[in-house]
């Protein structure tokens, strides 16, 4: 199905409040955050778009705000979708989204490990790659890098800051 | 009246130092007696903050870096991001350098079959299949050292085209290697693939059903070994896949149930069959020309966010970029085949024996570079 003709079907079933966002790239749906499981929950369980397949699941941290990804396959059409959401840096919640994709339950954990953002109703909340006792979300833009980590100095040497891009 | 024995469930450690987990991983089982009860993975033992680097090197610069996400098959993993950015500048890639890509990029991913299949061989006690299929991929090595001068980490595919031409009579060189290779195959297949204790052992082991894989996302051979017939380089073709012919092999439980660990064994034995097909033909059809197409040297791809899939060894890597319209990524998100393999573990697992969560590990080819970035 076209990305047009996606959209125009999820606006016909749906009452929630849906954005068309064009960039350089094709549109991207934009939807709030907490309109987030209904709106992939029909979108997977719709049999005309049949998204079953929560292919990739990311964010980015635009001050002030963290954007959310969700791109969306449907192994059904062969159509794809990018939806996305918007949660404030202060408070950076949203529902997660294991019950609909069970892939979502590692890709969450990477996105709560690396940029902070907490998904409520997730079964297993802890860092994924990054140890247990580490501080801060290193994918933030205003991450400071350690200096000393249980006792391993991190410091940049003399040659490395000579390589450090500017 | 015998005494009660006190039965309990034991928590056992499997890594990250274990010569059958591929790489540096972790698993805290917890077993009753040989029977797992649950297996948690921990992984992160191999994170190198590949995605924060890429926010800080220009767009040229984090080629090397995808080298080192998927050493096994770094081709195919250049490929993967040079094709993004291509996208995202809107790059005409002439067509010697697309044949090229095509070729080293099958070859790459037939030495990465052979280690996948190799290793899983080892894991289960044949250790002789390894080293017979480290000396067939020794000569691909060697086909792809001619053409870039590095046998591991290439970094040969750049963005716009490839970086250097291929010698005077590579293709042939190929074709020779192609001759011998399918011989070698037939050995192969003799040796493990007909097996029957080999079969025994993957076979109706760890199925995954067509529904899981999907849910789950599995990708790639994993995926096509759950049945689902399925592969970018034909339902959403990119570069010059449209005018090859080729299978799309996919599983249909040959010695067990659709899904096994048999299963996914077996497609990634036919997909290196139809990459020998794929590299036949592009041997016939390449034609001479330019090798790199009219790139800037300082890139700038407009403001957006754009998702990219390309078909590689292990399942398909997905780049997620967005980009500000500077000079580097503003968020660059790799999604690999191994992550999302690795993350159905935990759901497959319970019921199995220790030893067979090796052949599922093995089956599900992880790597762990790629795993963790």
């Amino acid at each position: 199905m076209e990305q047009k003709s996606i959209f125009e079907a999820l606006q016909s079933k749906t009452q929630l409040p849906l954005e068309w966002v064009e960039d350089a790239y094709g549109p991207k749906l934009k939807i709030a955050p907490q309109d987030l499981v209904a709106v992939l929950t029909l979108l997977k369980n719709d049999s005309a778009l049949g998204f079953d397949c929560l292919t990739n699941q990311t964010g980015s941290h635009m001050d002030p705000v963290i954007r959310l990804y969700y791109v969306l396959y449907s192994y059904l059409h062969h159509h794809e979708l990018v939806v996305f959401c918007e949660v404030p840096v202060g408070a950076p919640v949203v529902n997660s989204v294991v019950g609909l994709f069970g892939g979502a339950n590692w890709l969450e954990r990477e996105t709560f490990d690396l940029l902070g953002v907490k998904f409520t109703g997730h079964p297993d909340l802890t860092r994924i790659m990054l140890p247990e006792d580490w501080v801060g979300h290193p994918l933030r833009k205003d991450y400071v890098y350690v200096q000393e980590y249980n006792g391993i100095d991190n410091r940049p040497s003399e040659i490395t800051k000579s390589f450090q891009p500017s | 009246m015998g005494k009660q024995l006190r039965t309990e469930l034991m928590t056992i450690n499997m890594g990250p130092q274990h010569p059958s987990t591929h790489g540096v991983i972790r698993f805290i089982i917890k077993t009753d007696g040989e029977v797992i009860h649950e297996c948690q993975p921990d992984v992160g033992y191999l994170h190198r903050s590949i995605e924060k680097i890429s926010e800080k090197v220009n767009w040229q610069g984090f080629v090397p870096f995808t080298d080192r996400v998927d050493y096994l098959a770094s081709m195919n993993a250049n490929w993967a991001y040079c094709f993004a950015v291509e996208r995202m500048l809107g790059t005409e890639v002439p067509r010697r350098a697309e044949f090229l890509r095509v070729m080293v990029g099958e070859l790459n991913r037939i030495s990465s079959h052979l280690i996948a299949i190799g290793a899983t061989a080892m894991d289960l006690g044949g250790f002789t299949p390894f080293i017979q299929l480290l000396r067939e991929r020794e000569y691909i090595n060697d086909l792809l050292e001619m053409a870039c001068g590095a046998r591991l980490t290439y970094n040969y595919i750049s963005i716009g085209g490839v970086n250097y031409d291929v010698p005077r009579n590579w293709t042939e060189k190929v074709g020779e290697f192609l001759e011998h290779f399918e011989l070698a195959m037939e050995q192969m297949n003799r040796l493990i693939s007909y097996n029957r204790i080999f079969i025994n052992r993957m076979a109706n082991l760890a199925v995954i059903p067509r529904e899981m894989a999907i849910q789950y996302n599995l990708v790639g051979p994993n995926l096509r070994g759950s049945g689902v017939k399925f592969d970018l380089r034909r339902d959403h073709p990119y570069s010059v896949y449209p005018e090859l012919d080729f299978e799309v092999p996919v599983g249909v439980g040959i010695e067990g149930q659709v899904g096994d660990c048999y299963d996914r064994y077996h497609v990634r034995m036919m997909e290196i069959r139809e990459s020998i097909n794929i590299l036949r033909q592009c041997i016939k059809m390449m034609p001479p020309g330019e090798i790199q197409g009219k790139v800037k040297n300082v890139i700038k791809p407009p403001e957006g966010t754009i998702h990219v899939r390309t078909e590689t060894p292990r399942g398909d890597t997905g780049y997620l970029i967005q980009s500000d319209g500077k000079t580097s990524a503003y968020r660059l998100k790799i999604r690999t085949g191994s992550f999302t393999a690795m993350s159905v573990i935990p759901a497959v697992a319970p019921g199995l024996f220790i030893a067979d969560l090796i052949a599922l590990i093995g089956s599900l080819d992880v790597v762990a570079p790629e795993l963790d970035r």
